[in-house]
């Protein structure tokens, strides 16, 4: 158990070391609100995809596994599309386009396929959450990251996802235009990537 | 009989989905409503409080008292920096400007969208605007264009001018 938690979240990391997913990763990492958003659906999505796809794992042959495999995380992603639009409809118009990519995010086939396929429903279940765990909070570190850097600000628009009133934190009046478009993002995920291996050398 | 398995699996997704479906819709529905109108209400504030919204063709017209008070027409420019910009254009019954929104953009983040008014107060200039306004960039005319979005300021100035005129 103390394996998956610590795959998950640092030594297989699916932002980090997997480089999965990215598609997502950079494209909404903007600002936090967002990378919560997309990074909390995810982690939903993957749990919940591992849990169903190690129920039925005995009942699949080889050719037929890969496609009801998709078509189980489809299914999820789907659902949480449409509960989004229900409960968080403001949220639902920033990030909705990147919810229905959810489906390509590769992270998910590949626990599917690689983990939750071979191993007990609540190992598995365990291993997607953990593994959306760690996709969750290096794309929230990023949001941060970029939206201090790009727009001076921190959590803004985050009423949208929690309901509460508005707590931006205006850090300056102004950021680098650069944070904000694609190429931040990259840069952002290097420098994390590295900051990772710094640490780990370290460590050794 | 291989596929039979995966045959039910796909069966029961798309029975949860639609299940799904029939159990959120009407909210999801209520939801949109919800937020076109509370933009619409904004966009009339000044006007009235208590604006009655209907559906026309090309927009909406807005009621006070069972008279209209004010017109508020879509309008779409494709002279944007990248693709098209969606804009609502809201006057009063003698083509003064009240207000307008940008609904739907992909001008560059941090340059055009500016557009923006959760981003720029920039749009807000058009307010009192009529047809015979200057509808051009200052200093020939009396819209402040926004630096380094020229062509996102232009395009937003003529098509805003056009629905006045149309």
């Amino acid at each position: 158990m103390n394996s998956i938690a610590r795959d998950g979240l640092w030594t297989n990391n699916p932002a980090l070391v997997q480089l999965l997913g990215l598609c997502p990763l950079l494209a909404v990492s903007n600002t936090v609100a967002t990378s919560l958003g997309l990074g909390i659906t995810t982690l939903l999505v993957l749990t919940l995809s591992n849990l169903v796809i190690s129920l039925i794992r005995g009942l699949l042959d080889e050719e037929t596994r890969l496609p009801v495999q998709i078509m189980i995380i489809a299914t999820f992603v789907t659902l949480a599309d449409l509960l989004l639009q229900y409960a968080f409809f403001e949220l639902h118009q920033r990030i909705g386009l990147f919810v229905a990519l959810i489906v390509t995010n590769c992270t998910l086939l590949g626990r599917a396929e690689a983990f939750a396929s071979r191993n007990p429903i609540l190992a598995s279940t365990y291993d997607g959450f953990m593994m959306g765990l760690g996709f969750l909070f290096v794309l929230v570190i990023m949001g941060a990251v970029r939206e201090i850097l790009g727009q001076g600000t921190l959590f803004s628009n985050l009423h949208l996802l929690t309901g509460l009133p508005d707590v931006t934190i205006h850090v300056a009046d102004s950021g680098f235009l650069l944070m904000v478009l694609p190429p931040g993002a990259f840069l952002t995920l290097g420098c994390l990537i590295a900051l990772k291996n710094v640490i780990d050398g370290a460590v050794r | 009989m291989k596929l039979l398995k995966p045959a039910l699996l796909a069966l029961s997704c798309a029975l949860l989905l639609a299940g799904m479906n029939l159990q959120t819709r009407g909210v999801i529905d209520e939801n949109q409503t919800f937020f076109e109108q509370k933009l619409l209400r904004q966009m009339v504030s000044e006007l009235t409080n208590s604006p009655e919204i209907v559906d026309t063709e090309t927009g909406y017209k807005v009621l006070d008292d069972q008279e209209t008070v004010a017109l508020i027409q879509r309008a779409v420019t494709e002279k944007g920096y990248n693709g098209d910009i969606n804009l609502l254009v809201a006057y009063t019954t003698d083509r003064e400007i009240i207000s307008v929104r940008v609904t739907e953009h992909r001008e560059t983040p941090g340059i055009g969208d500016d557009i923006d008014i959760s981003i720029s107060p920039w749009i807000s200039q058009f307010q009192g605007k009529t047809a015979d306004s200057e509808w051009s960039l200052a200093p020939a005319g009396e819209i402040d264009g926004i630096t380094g979005a020229t062509i996102t300021s232009r395009a937003v100035t003529v098509a805003v001018s056009e629905v006045l005129t149309r």
